[in-house]
C-alpha cells in the first residue's frame, strides 16, 4: 500500500540517522567500530570533543523535531485516510505568524549563542600559540614524510613510514600499527605548551593528530602555528590530511608523549646519535661502506619513486637505470658543483617537480652513500664514489 | 547516444510536425538543433551518461577501499580516479542535469515558444561532449604511455600539487574552461529568457519558483565560474609561462589559490542545489494536492542563500591558517546560511501539512531528499564550528556531509524532476513499480554507503587515501557494499527511462492530480514550438 | 540553418499577447541584455586573474 511504502521511506532514512546522531553521545570507543573522536589528550581535543557532543545533541534534537512533525503529517494528512487538502499558502493570524517565526528565533539562537560562543571560546584559545609556550617544535612536510627540528636542542631528523611495503602489497600480515608507525617518532614531554611551526619543502601538507585535536596545513613558503599541551603519556598517531601526491596515505605522523626527566634524556641520546652520523663525514668511507649504506637510504628514500630496481615511474619518476644525469660527471675539476648533475640533482632536487632538495634532510654521509650506489647499480657502472667530506665541503 | 533518442522522438512528435520538410533527422537534427525541448533532451541524456561514467570510476575506488591493502591500483592512478569522479559528477552529470530541466521546463512555465537565445543554446550543450573528453582522454593517452593520467591533485586541484603535476591537469584546465563557457552561455540565456519572455500578466512575483532557483543560479553562475577560470589560468601560467602566482619563492602564495577557487567553489555548490531547491516545492504541491506554502519567503530565501553564498568561501580552509577576526567571521556568515535554507525546510513541510498526499515516486525522492538533505545541512552546520572542524577537516565527515549535500540533495533532486516531468516530456507513464523499487534501493544503500564514513571521519581517517589503518577496516567494508548496490540500482532508473521514452501508457495533460502551472497546460508531449498561443496571466 | 526561422507570432493580435513591435523589442532587449552579461563575466575574470595581493 503507497502509505505503508512511503513510511518506510522515511524511517529506513529517519531512523538509522537518529540512531547515528544519538550514538554520538560519548560512548567506549569500540576497537573496530568507534563511533565518535579517539579519547582526547589535550586541552584543546578535550574542547573540541565537548563541542562536538554538544552539537550532535543539538542537531539530533533539530532532527528528530522535525521529522516527527513531517512523519505525523505523512501519516495523518493522507488522501488515502481521506484527509482534505486545506487550502492556506502563507500564515494567517497571529498564532500562525508566531508558528513560523518562533522556530526561526530559535535556529537564531542555537547558532549563534548556543553554539557560537562556545565555539568562540574555543577557537581564540585554539589559536593562542604564543603564551606560555614552553618548547618550540618546527615541522616540515615534504613528500613523503615529515621532518623535526627542536630549535633549542639543535635536533633535526625524518620521520618515514616504516609499515614494510611487503603489507601494502598484501604479501606479508599486516601489523597493528599499520601504516601508521614510523622510523623516528616526535618525542616530546607531557604537560609543557608545546608551540608547533609548520611549513613544507614542496607542496601542501597537513599535519594531524585526531587525540591532540590538532590539525593544521603545512604551506611551502610559509610558515603556520598551533600548539599543544599533552596530558597523558602514550603514543599518539596520525596522517597527513592534504593531498600531496602519491603518498599521500603513507607519510602517518607518530607522537610519543613522555614524562620530563625521560623527554630530556631522550634529547642527550638524539643529539649523541645525531653528532655520530655527523662525525662519520669526516672519516674516509670504503667502497663497500659507501654501496651497503646507498643501498639502505635508497631503499628508504628513493626507491618509491624511482622504484627498487631503478626503473622509475616514467614520465613522472625518470628511472635511474641508464640515466644520462647519473652517467655524468661528478663533480667539476675543482670539486665545484656541476648544474643538473647526479649530485646537483640529489642535493637540490627540481624546481616544479615532487624531486626534493635531499640535502635538507640526509646527512653527508647518507648523500655520498646513496650517489655512491645509485652510479654503481641497476646496470650503471661509473666506477666512481664520492666522500661525505666533499658533499660537506659542497653545502 | 543520440540514434536512440532521435527515433524515439521522431515518433513521438510525428503527430505534431506541422512545417513540412522543415527538420532534418538523424544526427544533424541533434547538431543543429534550437529547439529548447530537444536540447534539453540531449543536456539530460548527456548527464545521465556521465553519471554512469563517474559512477563506475568510484566504484573501482571503493572497491580498491573495500580491505585495507592494495590490491587493485597504484596510488597515483588512485589519486586520479577520485579527482575526476568528482568533476565528472559535478560538471557533467549535475550540472548538465539542471540544465537540461532549466530548457526544458523554463520556456513551458513562463509561457514562453523558446529559449531566448536558441543558437547559443545549442552551442552550451555541445560544447559538453568535448569537454568530458578532454577531462577523460589523458587516461587512455596514459595507456599509450603518454603522459602519466589524468589529473591526480582532486578536484580542487591545489597548488603547488597541481604545479607539480602532469598533463592531465593541463587538460582538466581547459575542459574546465569550455565547461564554464558553456555554464556562462547557459546562465545568459537563462537570464534573459525569464527577464524578457514571460507571458503577458506574469509578474516576477508570479514567476514559478523552479525559475526563480534558476534565475539565482544563473547570475551566481557568471559572479563565480570566472573567477574559478581565472584561477586555473593562472595554474597554467605559473606551470608552463615561468609566473610565480601560487609559489612563494616567486612572490606567490600558495593560499591564494584556496581562496580563487573556492570564491566559485562555495556558490558552486548552491549552483548545483538552487535548482533543486526550486523544483521541490512543485513536486510537494502537487502530491499534497495544496498549494505552495511561503512562496515569497522562499523567493527572498533564494536571494539571501545566494547573496550569503559569496561571502563564506573560506570555510573550506580553516586548517591552512588565517587570523581570529577572519576565522570567527567566515564561522558566523557560514552558519547564518542555515537560517534561509531552514525557511526553506519549514516551507516545505508546511506545504503538505494539511495537505491530501499521495506517495507516487516522484513524491518518494521527494520526501526522502528532505530527510536526508536534512542531515547535510545540519552535519554542515557542525562543519562550520572552526574549533571542531580541526577534527573534521579532510577526513570522510566532510565526504559524508557533501555526498549527504550532493547525492541525497542535488542527484536525488535530480531524480525527482525526471520522474516529475518524464511523463510531460514523452507522453508516457513510466513503471510506478520499478520506479519505487529505484527508490528503496538507492536510499537504503545510499545510507549504507555513506552513514559509516561520517564514524570513520570521526575515528580519524583522512579523505584521499588509497589505503587505511586496521582500525578503519570494518566501516569502509560496509561502505563499499553499499556503493555497488547504490551503483548498480541506477540501471533500474536508467531502463525506467528508456522504456518510458519508448512507449507505455498515454500521459494526460495535467499528468498528476493536483499539478499547478502552465507547462501542465500543454499536451504531453508539448508541440514542437511549445506556446504557439501565447498564453495570457490573469 | 533551417530549423529557426523565426516564425511570427501565430496570434499577435490577440489580446494581451505580444504584438510584432512588442516582439521586436523584447529580441532587442535580449541581445543587449546578453551582451552585458558576457562583458560583466569576462571582466571578472580579467579581473580575478590580474589581482594582485
Amino acid at each position: 500500500m503507497p502509505h505503508r511504502s512511503c513510511l518506510r521511506a522515511v524511517f529506513s532514512a529517519a531512523l538509522p540517522s537518529t540512531a547515528f546522531l544519538a550514538a554520538l553521545l560519548p560512548a567506549p570507543a569500540h576497537a573496530d567500530f568507534s563511533w565518535n573522536f579517539p579519547t582526547p589528550v589535550t586541552p584543546i581535543g578535550r574542547d573540541t570533543l565537548h563541542m562536538h557532543n554538544e552539537f550532535m545533541l543539538i542537531i539530533t534534537a533539530l532532527f528528530v523535531v522535525v521529522f516527527a512533525i513531517m512523519i505525523y503529517s505523512m501519516i495523518k494528512h493522507r488522501k488515502s485516510v481521506g484527509h482534505q487538502p486545506a487550502k492556506f499558502s502563507g500564515p494567517t493570524g497571529t498564532v500562525q505568524w508566531l508558528w513560523a517565526l518562533v522556530p526561526f528565533a530559535i535556529l537564531l539562537f542555537i547558532d549563534f549563542v548556543l553554539m557560537g560562543i562556545p565555539a568562540t571560546h574555543a577557537v581564540i584559545d585554539m589559536e593562542d600559540t604564543r603564551t606560555k609556550a614552553d618548547l618550540v617544535l618546527k615541522v616540515t612536510g615534504m613528500q613523503w614524510k615529515w621532518q623535526y627540528e627542536y630549535p633549542d636542542s639543535g635536533i633535526k631528523y625524518t620521520s618515514t613510514l616504516s609499515t614494510p611495503r611487503e603489507q601494502i602489497a598484501n604479501r606479508e600480515t599486516k601489523g597493528d600499527n599499520y601504516l601508521l608507525e614510523v622510523d623516528n617518532p616526535v618525542v616530546l614531554p607531557v604537560g609543557k605548551k608545546v608551540r608547533i611551526l609548520l611549513t613544507s619543502t614542496d607542496v601542501i601538507h597537513t599535519w594531524w593528530v585526531p587525540q591532540f585535536g590538532v590539525k593544521r596545513d603545512a604551506i611551502p613558503g610559509f610558515l603556520r602555528e598551533t600548539w599543544v599541551r599533552i596530558e597523558e603519556p602514550g603514543i599518539y598517531r596520525g596522517q597527513c590530511a592534504e593531498l600531496c601526491g602519491k603518498d599521500h596515505g603513507f607519510m602517518p605522523v607518530v607522537v610519543h608523549a613522555v614524562p620530563e626527566p625521560e623527554y630530556l634524556a631522550w634529547v642527550d641520546e638524539k643529539k649523541t646519535e645525531l653528532a655520530a652520523a655527523a662525525a662519520g663525514s669526516d672519516k674516509t668511507w670504503s667502497r663497500e661502506e659507501l654501496l651497503a649504506k646507498g643501498k639502505d637510504v635508497y631503499g628508504k628514500q628513493c626507491a618509491v619513486c624511482h622504484q627498487p630496481d631503478g626503473q622509475g615511474l616514467p614520465p613522472a619518476f625518470p628511472p635511474l637505470a641508464g640515466s644520462k644525469i647519473v652517467d655524468s660527471p661528478l663533480l667539476s675539476p675543482d670539486g665545484k658543483l656541476l648544474k643538473d648533475s647526479h649530485v646537483d640533482r640529489v642535493l637540490n632536487g627540481k624546481e616544479g617537480t615532487a624531486m626534493q632538495a635531499f640535502k635538507n634532510t640526509l646527512s653527508d654521509n647518507e648523500l655520498a652513500a646513496v650517489i655512491t650506489f645509485e652510479r654503481n647499480s641497476f646496470g650503471n657502472a661509473r666506477g666512481d664514489q664520492i666522500q661525505p667530506a666533499q658533499i660537506k665541503a659542497l653545502r | 547516444m543520440s540514434n536512440a533518442t532521435s527515433a524515439d522522438h521522431g515518433s513521438s512528435h510525428a503527430g505534431h510536425h506541422t512545417h513540412g520538410g522543415h527538420y532534418q533527422g538523424g544526427v544533424l537534427r541533434w547538431l543543429t538543433t534550437t529547439n529548447h525541448k530537444d536540447i534539453g533532451t540531449m543536456y539530460l541524456t548527456f548527464a545521465l551518461i556521465m553519471f554512469f561514467v563517474g559512477g563506475a570510476m568510484i566504484l573501482a575506488v571503493r572497491a580498491e577501499l573495500f580491505q585495507p591493502g592494495l590490491q587493485l591500483m597504484q596510488p597515483e592512478f588512485f589519486n586520479q580516479l577520485i579527482g575526476v569522479h568528482a568533476l565528472v559528477m559535478i560538471f557533467a552529470a549535475l550540472m548538465p542535469a539542471a540544465t537540461g530541466f532549466a530548457n526544458w521546463q523554463i520556456p513551458l512555465m513562463i509561457g514562453a515558444p523558446d529559449m531566448a537565445l536558441p543558437r547559443i543554446n545549442n552551442w552550451g550543450f555541445w560544447l559538453l561532449p568535448p569537454a568530458a573528453l578532454l577531462l577523460t582522454l589523458p587516461f587512455f593517452l596514459a595507456l599509450f604511455g603518454i603522459g602519466d593520467g589524468a589529473v591526480a591533485t582532486g578536484w580542487t586541484l591545489y597548488a603547488p600539487l597541481s604545479v607539480q603535476g602532469g598533463i592531465g591537469v593541463d587538460f582538466a584546465i581547459f575542459a574546465i574552461h569550455i565547461l564554464g563557457v558553456s555554464s556562462i552561455l547557459g546562465s545568459i540565456n537563462i537570464i534573459v529568457t525569464i527577464f524578457n519572455l514571460r507571458a503577458p500578466g506574469m509578474t516576477m512575483m508570479k514567476l514559478p519558483l523552479f525559475a526563480w532557483g534558476w534565475l539565482i543560479t544563473a547570475f551566481l553562475l557568471i559572479a563565480t565560474i570566472p573567477v574559478l577560470a581565472g584561477a586555473v589560468t593562472m595554474l597554467l601560467t605559473d606551470r608552463h609561462f615561468g609566473t610565480h602566482f601560487f609559489n612563494a619563492a616567486g612572490g606567490g602564495d600558495p593560499i591564494l589559490f584556496q581562496h580563487l577557487f573556492w570564491f566559485f567553489g562555495h556558490p558552486e555548490v548552491y549552483i548545483l542545489l538552487l535548482p533543486v531547491w526550486g523544483l521541490m516545492p512543485h513536486v510537494v504541491s502537487t502530491f499534497s494536492r495544496k498549494p505552495i506554502y511561503g512562496y515569497k519567503a522562499q523567493v527572498y530565501s533564494f536571494i539571501a542563500i545566494g547573496l550569503l553564498s559569496v561571502v563564506v568561501w573560506a570555510h573550506h580552509f580553516f586548517t591552512a591558517g588565517m587570523p581570529v577576526p577572519a576565522l570567527l567571521y567566515f564561522m558566523y556568515s557560514t552558519m547564518s546560511i542555515s537560517l534561509p535554507l531552514a525557511v526553506l525546510f519549514f516551507c516545505w513541510i508546511a506545504t503538505m501539512w494539511r495537505g491530501s498526499m499521495t506517495f507516487e515516486t516522484p513524491m518518494l525522492f521527494a520526501l526522502g531528499f528532505i530527510v536526508l538533505f536534512g542531515i547535510a545541512g545540519l552535519t554542515g552546520l557542525v562543519l562550520a564550528d572552526v574549533a571542531a572542524d580541526a577534527q573534521y577537516h579532510h577526513s570522510y565527515f566532510v565526504v559524508a556531509h557533501f555526498h549527504y549535500a550532493l547525492f541525497a540533495g542535488g542527484i536525488m533532486g535530480v531524480m525527482t524532476g525526471v520522474y516529475y516531468w518524464l511523463p510531460k516530456w514523452t507522453g508516457h507513464m513510466f513503471s510506478e513499480k520499478l520506479g519505487k523499487l529505484h527508490f528503496w534501493l538507492t536510499v537504503l544503500s545510499f545510507n549504507l554507503t555513506f552513514m559509516p564514513q561520517f564514524f570513520l571521519g570521526l575515528a580519524g581517517m583522512p579523505r584521499r587515501i588509497p589505503d587505511y589503518a586496521l582500525q578503519f577496516a570494518e566501516f569502509n567494508a560496509i561502505s563499499t557494499v553499499g556503493a555497488f548496490i547504490l551503483g548498480f540500482s541506477q540501471l533500474i532508473f536508467a531502463y525506467n527511462i528508456w522504456r518510458c521514452v519508448r512507449g507505455g501508457e498515454k500521459a494526460s495533460d495535467k499528468v498528476w492530480e493536483g499539478t499547478q502551472g502552465l507547462e501542465w497546460e500543454l499536451a504531453s508531449p508539448p508541440p514542437h514550438h511549445s506556446w504557439e498561443v501565447q498564453p495570457v496571466i490573469k | 540553418m533551417t530549423t529557426n526561422k523565426r516564425t511570427p507570432q501565430a496570434t499577435p493580435d490577440l489580446p494581451g499577447s505580444f504584438d510584432t513591435e512588442e516582439l521586436a523589442r523584447r529580441r532587442a532587449a535580449s541581445r543587449r541584455l546578453a551582451w552585458a552579461l558576457g562583458a560583466v563575466a569576462l571582466a571578472i575574470y580579467l579581473v580575478g586573474m590580474l589581482f594582485k595581493r
